[in-house]
């Protein structure tokens, strides 16, 4: 073997071990989580749209709504990653609860992106904002029988929303694990 | 077998000349009509097919593969799903091993290079899926890019991940320029300009894919200063670019020539319309602009002087003269730069197109014309100026140009007169 092809060779086993890192790390993490995470409902609207890059999908309306009072700390830019306060509301689906720059103290929080905010006009206090987020989960990949099915199904639920069941994990992220009409 | 019906053809067309000029005899030029006539009969090999078939074949079944691990699989349990999404990694490792062990050619390392790529990118997408983990596509680009495409191109001096890397570039594009995106950019720079240096096709290659590398360039920071962007870039392509003309043949082996007169000719175009593409109004650093200036200031002086052998030619003053215009705009210095612009179209015009007289160079000559011809068009439709003012200047410029001719074929007229003598 030539020195070259030695060099080249430890080269490959360090990248390898690279790719690998990724998937067995996120597998890891979610089969064997250091803190056990904790399930919450949302209840969001979807679509079954058709990419056969992709495979079989429903696509889901994953922004969320937060009305927090206009101060510097709830200031933040299109596109920033953030976390969000999550609690559950008296019906039990998720709810957001306030917006971070950092990973608040106390509670349970998600990652999520940040769209925009307007004038709260429903409100009585004038500063208040009603911010916009994008959750970390847009797609539910399901059998290719079944998406279409789940579609129609929630198309004619009287509030045209499915459960979104899912685990979110100490570190804010957050993975689906069930979703009912 | 023969494998091209025109020369068989051009010699049987030139077989009666060679016959009247006594270089064949009958008897041979029978025989080598003959010969022509029946390979021209026999069916012909077209030497694209064969390739272009196996890559049709091979594309076919890589899309039934991303099919099959497109299908849910929801009967197998999420072990078993993630077990299978590391095959066709595994498979690409077991290959690539085997190739670096053995020592083998260039096919075997740019087949290794590719599954093993495909086997990462299907591994991370398939995990993603199967525990609908979610996430962004620019983070997964970024994520393959620095995992997986750059080290495997770089181990494998794979020609294959350069052609398609790009493809991961654009889709790692999120609007905006970082620290990331310049490591990106700069390892795949360098491994283009690992390529110009080996020569050869690997050249032509990479000259091409650095147009590719500049489109990304220009999405993620060209909104930074737009115009002098734009000139700093035609410029930096076009000084080089003189000199591969000079030493190289082939139009279509020198894309940087091309590519940065088209630029440059639209930026004066434009320019020389009453905009404010010059008229920089973002917030733009001194200190970037000084860098920015440094750097093609450096690349001109040690291009001029390695690639022509000489450190500056009139070709060089234009485009400083290009550059000024941009830095002024920059600076928000207040000049009519539609009049600027249109000097300089019409001055670089004129020099190309006499340059290419001079030098019997057909591509100088169009250039310069195309110059002053974009010129004269733009100047029809400009508002800016008064109808009589363009009327006039029109009617001057076609007498000019017509009185240049008729000198011009006078002195023709004279001087084969005098060599008749």
């Amino acid at each position: 073997m030539k020195k070259s092809d030695k060099v080249r060779l430890i080269f490959y086993l360090l990248t390898l071990a690279a790719i690998l890192w990724y998937p067995v790390s996120r597998i890891c993490a979610i089969e064997f989580p250091g803190v056990e995470p904790v399930a919450y409902d949302f209840k969001l609207s979807l679509y079954d749209p058709y990419d056969p890059l992709r495979g079989r999908y429903v696509r889901l309306d994953s922004v969320m709504e937060v009305t927090l009072p206009g101060t510097a700390e709830n200031e933040f830019a299109y596109g920033d990653r953030i976390y969000a306060s999550l609690e559950r509301d008296p019906e039990g689906f998720a709810e957001i609860t306030g917006l971070h720059k950092t990973p608040p103290a106390n509670g349970d929080y998600i990652k999520v992106e940040y769209r925009w905010s307007n004038l709260d006009h429903g409100s009585r206090v004038r500063e208040m904002l009603t911010h916009t987020v994008e959750l970390p989960f847009d797609r539910f990949y399901m059998n290719e029988k079944a998406a279409p099915e789940m579609e129609k199904r929630i198309a004619g639920s009287p509030d045209g929303t499915a459960i979104i069941r899912t685990l979110v994990y100490a570190d804010g992220t957050a993975i689906i694990t069930e979703l009912n009409p | 077998m023969k494998d091209n019906n025109k020369n068989w053809n051009w010699l049987l067309s030139i077989v009666p000349e060679l016959q009247k000029e006594s270089v064949l005899d009958d008897d041979s030029a029978e025989r080598l009509s003959a010969l022509c006539r029946k390979r021209l009969e026999e069916p012909e090999i077209n030497k694209f097919f064969l390739p272009v078939m196996a890559v049709a074949g091979c594309l076919l079944i890589a899309a039934g593969i991303i099919l099959i691990f497109n299908y849910n699989w929801d009967m197998l349990s999420e072990g078993s799903r993630a077990a299978i999404a590391f095959l066709p990694l595994l498979s690409g490792a077991g290959l690539a091993l085997y190739t670096l062990i053995k020592d083998k050619g260039i096919a075997w390392r740019e087949g290794s290079a590719l599954i093993s790529a495909a086997g990462a990118n299907t591994a991370a997408a398939l995990i993603a899926q199967i525990y609908h983990t979610g996430g962004s596509l620019d983070e997964f680009a970024v994520l393959m890019l620095l995992t997986t495409i750059f080290p495997l191109m770089y181990i494998f001096n794979s020609r294959a991940l350069a052609l398609i890397c790009p493809v991961w570039l654009f889709m790692s594009c999120n609007g905006e320029g970082g620290l990331i995106a310049i490591v990106m950019l700069g390892l795949y720079g360098l491994y283009l300009y690992k390529l110009i240096r080996d020569g050869g096709r690997s050249m032509i290659f990479a000259r091409y894919m650095f147009v590719v590398v500049w489109i990304y360039d220009f999405i993620l920071f060209g909104h930074l200063c737009s115009a002098l962007y734009c000139v700093l870039t035609a410029i930096l392509f076009m000084i080089p670019a003189e000199g591969i003309y000079a030493g190289e043949k082939g139009f279509f082996n020198n894309p940087w020539l091309g590519g940065s007169f088209i630029l440059s000719v639209i930026i004066l175009c434009y320019g020389s319309f009453e905009n404010d593409f010059f008229t920089y109004t973002d917030d733009f650093s001194a200190t970037a602009l000084t860098v920015y200036v440094v750097i093609v200031l450096a690349v001109l002086v040690l291009w001029g002087a390695k690639i022509r052998r000489k450190l500056f030619s009139l070709q060089d003053v234009f485009c400083m003269l290009f550059l000024a215009i941009a830095i002024a705009g920059c600076c928000q210095a207040q000049l009519p730069y539609e009049i600027l612009c249109s000097l300089l179209l019409a001055a670089w015009g004129v020099y190309l197109f006499i340059r290419g007289v001079r030098g019997n160079s057909l591509l100088s000559v169009n250039g310069g014309m195309i110059m002053l011809a974009l010129l004269i068009l733009c100047r029809f439709f400009d508002s800016a100026m008064g109808l009589l003012p363009r009327a006039c200047g029109f009617i001057a410029a076609g007498l000019a140009v017509i009185a240049a001719n008729i000198l011009i074929s006078r002195k023709i007229k004279r001087e084969v007169c005098s060599e008749e003598k």
